[in-house]
């Protein structure tokens, strides 16, 4: 087997090649969503058109070859800032997807819903885009980009934030990967690329009112975390 | 004369993170986080591929320094818990 990351080069050669179990009828449609990522085709006009059985199959095929590879596929929105992701967990109605979307200028949205990161030993964590569809049914070609922090979001009426460790972060970052339920070594990967990924970026977890009022407050904590 | 010896179920997951060991019990599908003692003994049963609990009881006096009775009772328990969560198989096992 071909060592893989996405932005390696040999990412659409090292999934093809193993093609996960009952999802043969879907793999062209996944494989685009891997080309749209890596910026090797023109995807304008990939979109992803069927039902959401469909969607279910895909998520899962991504994610269970994900695995495979040190990657995992997180129920999670993700904003680009100065070149760097922040990716956000939370249970559903917490407000990924408003935070994702309304950004009044703090950065681009760059997932919503999906995310995808890769952890390579020797390198910083990376993370992509929902690699099969955009949340309004669209592959977003955007290239890799490194991961600035994991951040777990609960609603609360004046934002905080606080560094948690990375037990912490491990913790619950195993409720939001997406994987087959009750597949022991997919669980015992997610459990290694979960720790190593929580173990290289800041974890923090933080209250999140639905405004803009959260992004100074993270990023200065950050910012005293790495002085 | 048996013993019984237990062993951790194929159905566990687990990884150490930050000196404790964070458990999924795959079947059911629960995250199980241990303290620093328990952990301790899951990863010396980890290392050894079974023990008893009087076995696990000497590791709790030797490594986290508890009096024998103390240590006895916190590995009775631990045993309890495993099992009660199915993470440990059991087997009888005859002493030599």
């Amino acid at each position: 087997m071909e060592s893989l990351s996405p932005g390696s080069g040999q990412g659409i050669r090292a999934i093809t090649s193993e093609p996960v179990q009952a999802c043969r009828r879907v793999r062209t449609t996944v494989f685009s969503g891997w080309l749209g990522l890596r910026g090797d085709l023109l995807v304008g006009d990939f979109e992803v058109t069927g039902s959401t059985g469909l969607l279910r199959v895909m998520r899962l095929a991504v994610a269970e070859a994900a695995l495979l590879r040190g990657g995992l596929l997180l129920h999670a929105s993700a904003v680009l800032v100065e070149g760097r992701v922040w990716v956000f967990l939370g249970a559903s109605g917490t407000g990924k997807t408003t935070l994702a979307e309304e950004l009044r200028g703090a950065g681009e949205t760059f997932s919503v819903d999906c995310s995808l990161v890769y952890v390579d030993k020797g390198r910083e964590p990376v993370a992509y885009p929902t690699p099969f569809s955009d949340w309004n049914g669209t592959v977003v070609p955007r290239e890799e980009h490194p991961v600035a922090g994991i951040v777990f979001i609960e609603q609360a009426p004046e934002p905080w934030v606080k560094r948690i460790s990375t037990l912490e972060a491990t913790r619950r970052l195993m409720h939001q990967i997406i994987m087959v339920p009750g597949q022991p070594d997919s669980t015992a990967r997610a459990l290694e690329s979960g720790e190593a990924l929580c173990g290289q970026v800041g974890c923090y977890h933080m209250g999140f009112r639905r405004d803009e009022s959260f992004w100074p407050l993270l990023f200065e904590t950050a910012r005293e975390e790495r002085r | 004369m048996m013993e019984t010896e237990y062993l951790i179920s194929e159905a566990a997951a687990f990884r150490l993170v930050d000196g404790q060991v964070l458990i999924v019990n795959v079947p059911g599908q629960k995250l199980i986080v241990l303290n620093r003692a328990a952990s301790v003994l899951w990863q010396r049963l980890d290392e050894a591929g079974r023990a008893t609990e009087a076995a696990l009881a000497k590791i709790l006096e030797e490594e986290c320094g508890a009096p024998p009775e103390r240590s006895r009772a916190d590995a009775r328990a631990f045993l309890s818990e495993m099992r009660s969560r199915s993470l440990f198989v059991e087997r009888e096992h005859k002493e030599a």
